[in-house]
Order: structure tokens, then C-alpha cells, then sequence
């Protein structure tokens, strides 16, 4: 889920420019979205993926990849009339 | 200034964490009786093996084999008739022969009234240069380096087990390719696990030749598994094939040059 919020900062409507500031989250749950798996890894004793050099190690592990879970930003927008 | 450092730290702790890790995903899986076909004719005077399976139905699973396929062999001169063995194996032998470099040889697997067949022919293969390996702590890596002109890939068979170091799993299958080609995805490949040996391992390297068709499968195929996962991954395809009626695998036939190393101080 994804949330924004926009506050309008001039008071006055006469003006000849409008600004305000946006808040927004992306991913607010920090759910691990996948961006691709791959089937063809090995874990190692310290937890850490790699490709298997030898071919003799057959326990292959499922993997995914993700990034950019709970990312907060701020943004400011100015506008002339 | 402390709160321009803050706000950078704080951006770059929130958009650079790409995270990967294992998962159990449930896979979907179907039955297919689609056939595989994996086999490599050599100039070695050996009996040649070609084996067949049904595809992986759950990851790391012992593909089930195809037994009681009629498997046969032809060049321009002769045909040879492969032999199940053991039976219900799924691996099916040639009699003992080697095969002419540029001569073309043609499989032929029938199996549940159907016939599927395959060609290739084999080109010649460059010398061996001289093996590398460097010291890590107390024990030995390979250094892979592309070699000369010609596309070719080597295998590395690494054992110590009859040594005093051995403890635990003591040899490895190491495949090293060099296709000459231009590949992306190759060159932004994920990392590999380094392959580490003792004083006194014995390394036997073969060097296989690489044909057009075969480069091809090659390509597909590694596109599909050590070069997969990497920054910039190509499109998930089928692995290309030259087997007919739509059996997957390869039928290959390359040249092969071999020697041994004992890895010493």
C-alpha cells in the first residue's frame, strides 16, 4: 500500500502562485516484493547465496530479490498562475 | 552540515537496501512427457553416453529416465546400436569408438512410437594452455582465463580424497566456459563460490571444442542458469535445441583435448 498527502501553503487564492509539500510512503507495510526469482543458487555457512562452482553440489535453493520497502518521501511544488 | 550528512545517510539507507535471500515460493508443477536429451560424442575411445530423462518436476530431484528407448547412431560409413546399462537407467552406451572430427553423426532415439533425432559434427579444438591456480590461506583456486580463438569450454575434475587433507567432501566438477561472444548478462553474471583444494589434488582438465549449434545451446542455456541473476538478465526463454519433434536437450559431438595436473608447493 502507498500513501500521499498534499498541503496546500498559500492561504491567499489571489496570489500568482500556488505551492505546497507532498508527504508520501511507498510500500507502507515494508512488504518484500519480489523483483525476480532465480532457482539456481547454493547457501553457504555464513548465509550468503552464490552461484555453485561445483557442479557436484546438487541442493539448489529458491531466491528472490527485492528492494525498496517502507520508503518515505517529500516533495515541494510551486506553481505560477 | 551534520543535518545535510544525516538526510544523505537516511536516503541512501532507505533506497539502496536490494535485498536477496531464500524463500519457498510453492512451485507449479505439470506433467510433461516431454524427453531430454543430454549426450556429448568425443574423440575419446570410450563408450559414449546419452541419457535420457523426463524433466525436474520439484527442484534438486533425480530426474526420472527414459528406459526401453531404441537408441541408435549413424555416420556416413556406420551405425552403431546403443545399450541400456544399467537397465531401467535411462543411459544408453555406444560400443566402444571415437568420433572423426568434421564427420557428421546422426542420433536417433524411438521411443513410444515416436522418433526424434538430432545432428552434429565436431570441429577442432585448440591446445590446453597451461593451467593456473593461485594460493588462498592454506590451500588452492583455479584462475580462469579466456583461451586463444576459438569458442570451447573446459571441465576440471579436482580430487584429493586419497590425500591427508581430506576431510569431508574431497573433488569437484568444475565447467569453465568460453564461448566468444558478447554477452551482457555474461559479463554482469552473479558471483560464483570460490571452489578451494590442498597440496596435492589432482586436476584433470578436458577441453571440449564448441560448435555453432552447440555455442547456441551453450549461450541458452547458461542464460537460464549461472548467468541468470545477475543486473541485467535477458528474457526467460526455452533452451535452444537440435533435436527433432520437440525433445529438448542436446546431442553434441566435440573434440576433446585432456591432461593431468598434481598440484604442488
Amino acid at each position: 500500500m502507498d500513501m500521499s498527502a498534499t498541503f496546500k501553503l498559500n492561504k491567499n487564492p489571489e496570489k500568482k502562485f500556488q505551492h505546497s509539500i507532498s508527504f508520501s510512503v511507498y510500500n507502507l507495510y515494508g512488504r518484500k516484493n519480489s523483483l525476480f526469482v532465480n532457482y539456481n543458487k547454493v547457501e553457504n555457512s555464513d548465509g550468503e547465496l552464490h552461484i555453485p562452482s561445483n557442479l557436484l553440489d546438487g541442493n539448489r535453493i529458491t531466491s528472490h530479490s527485492y528492494m525498496f520497502r517502507f520508503t518515505p518521501s517529500i516533495a515541494y511544488n510551486f506553481k505560477f498562475l | 552540515m551534520s543535518l545535510r550528512y544525516t538526510i544523505l545517510y537516511l536516503v541512501i539507507c532507505l533506497l539502496l537496501p536490494a535485498c536477496e535471500e531464500a524463500t519457498n515460493f510453492p512451485l507449479t508443477t505439470e506433467n510433461s512427457n516431454l524427453v531430454v536429451v543430454e549426450g556429448t560424442l568425443t574423440n575419446e575411445n570410450i563408450n559414449h553416453r546419452i541419457k535420457l530423462t523426463r524433466p525436474y518436476k520439484t527442484q534438486n530431484q533425480t530426474p526420472e529416465p527414459i528406459s526401453g528407448a531404441a537408441v541408435t547412431l549413424k555416420d556416413e560409413t556406420s551405425t552403431y546400436i546403443l545399450t541400456e546399462s544399467p537397465v531401467e537407467s535411462g543411459e544408453y552406451y555406444t560400443p566402444q569408438m571415437r568420433a572423426v572430427t568434421g564427420r557428421v553423426y546422426t542420433l536417433t532415439i524411438v521411443y513410444n512410437e515416436k522418433e526424434y533425432t538430432a545432428r552434429d559434427s565436431s570441429v577442432p579444438v585448440e591446445a590446453l594452455e597451461a593451467i593456473q591456480y593461485k594460493k588462498t590461506g592454506d590451500r588452492y583456486e583455479l584462475v580462469f582465463s579466456p583461451s586463444l580463438q576459438e569458442p570451447n569450454f573446459i571441465e576440471y575434475t579436482i580430487d584429493w580424497r586419497n590425500t591427508d587433507a581430506c576431510t569431508g567432501a574431497c573433488s569437484g566438477r568444475l565447467v569453465y566456459y568460453d564461448l566468444k561472444t558478447i554477452d551482457v548478462n555474461e559479463i554482469y553474471k552473479p558471483d560464483k563460490e570460490p571452489f578451494l583444494f590442498p597440496v596435492g589434488a589432482t586436476i584433470v582438465r578436458k577441453k571440449y571444442s564448441v560448435s555453432t549449434t552447440y555455442r547456441e545451446f551453450l549461450r541458452s542455456m547458461l542464460s537460464e542458469t549461472e548467468w541468470r541473476g545477475g543486473v541485467f538478465d535477458v528474457q526467460r526463454d526455452n533452451v535452444s535445441t537440435n533435436l527433432s519433434e520437440g525433445a529438448v536437450g542436446f546431442f553434441a559431438v566435440s573434440t576433446v583435448v585432456a591432461d593431468t595436473t598434481v598440484i604442488t608447493e
